[in-house]
């Protein structure tokens, strides 16, 4: 047999057993740690609203609450990195 | 690939399962058959594949691609493991240093260098065409028909010298 013959022959075939299933598995893990991950700092970025939010007088009605809201930086800032990670989030991530 | 018809994991899979045996193999080749270590490697090559699949811009073959991540996966490990030297342009090579009594093609494949058993391997029993192997080798053409032509050099003498 020739040696071009000889390299030519197809490598031996490898048998899967389970090594497929292992690498989905490996995925599904990977993609639900940086799904939590991105949900862990989206709350992060929503914290600072959380503290900025106003004490809401007795009677007061939801537009004045949010108009009070609006006018925070803290809550500017929040709402920004929001969309920032939200326009950033990578694209097999895009769940909401 | 790049359309989104393996975002997916089960639809990646798929890809997998049509891949691994393939790769796993040239990786097997790769670290002269080290089956653990092939089989690591090879499933870090899948998870790179699916962190970079917006970037496979489907030029040259799916497989092409796997061997170009696995390729570098495998440099990566030998170096860092220490392997075999790799940046030696050559540093000897010494056919009766295979003192066996009978060679087979895998032994014989052993005592090239990662390059050329890399290049012998895509070219020939994994049957790509040298522009694409090059570029998965991310070579220059020239260079990995050097590779090529030096190891069925090398392959003939030990091949001829421990035939039975």
């Amino acid at each position: 047999m020739s040696l071009d013959t000889l390299l030519s022959q197809p490598l031996a075939p490898v048998r899967d057993d389970g090594f497929s299933a292992r690498i989905v598995l490996e995925l599904r893990r990977r993609e639900e740690r940086r799904r939590l991950a991105l949900w862990g700092a989206a709350a992060l970025a929503l914290l600072p609203v959380m503290l900025a939010l106003p004490l809401v007088p007795a009677g007061m009605d939801a537009a004045n609450v949010l108009a009070q809201m609006a006018r925070t930086p803290l809550f500017a800032s929040a709402v920004g990195a929001g969309v920032l990670l939200w326009a950033l989030r990578p694209a097999r991530t895009r769940f909401f | 690939m790049s359309d989104g018809r393996f975002a997916d994991p089960n639809a990646f899979s798929a890809l997998v399962r049509q891949h691994q045996s393939a790769l796993r193999g040239f990786l097997r080749r790769l670290t002269r058959g080290d089956h653990a270590l092939a089989d690591d490697l090879a499933q870090e090559t899948f998870l790179e594949a699916w962190r970079k699949l917006a970037q496979f811009r489907g030029q040259g073959s799916q497989a092409a691609w796997l061997y170009a991540i696995a390729w570098s996966r495998f440099l990566m490990a030998a170096r860092e493991r220490k392997l075999e030297p790799l940046d030696e342009e050559e540093e000897g090579f010494h056919p009766e240093a295979a003192s066996i009594a009978k060679l087979d093609l895998e032994k014989a494949m052993s005592f090239l260098r990662a390059p050329e058993r890399a290049a012998l391997t895509l070219c020939f029993a994994l049957g790509l065409p040298h522009e694409e192997a090059a570029t998965a080798l991310a070579m220059p053409l020239g260079t990995l028909k050097s590779h090529v032509a030096r190891g069925r050099e090398k392959l003939k003498t030990l091949l001829q010298d421990h035939a039975p």
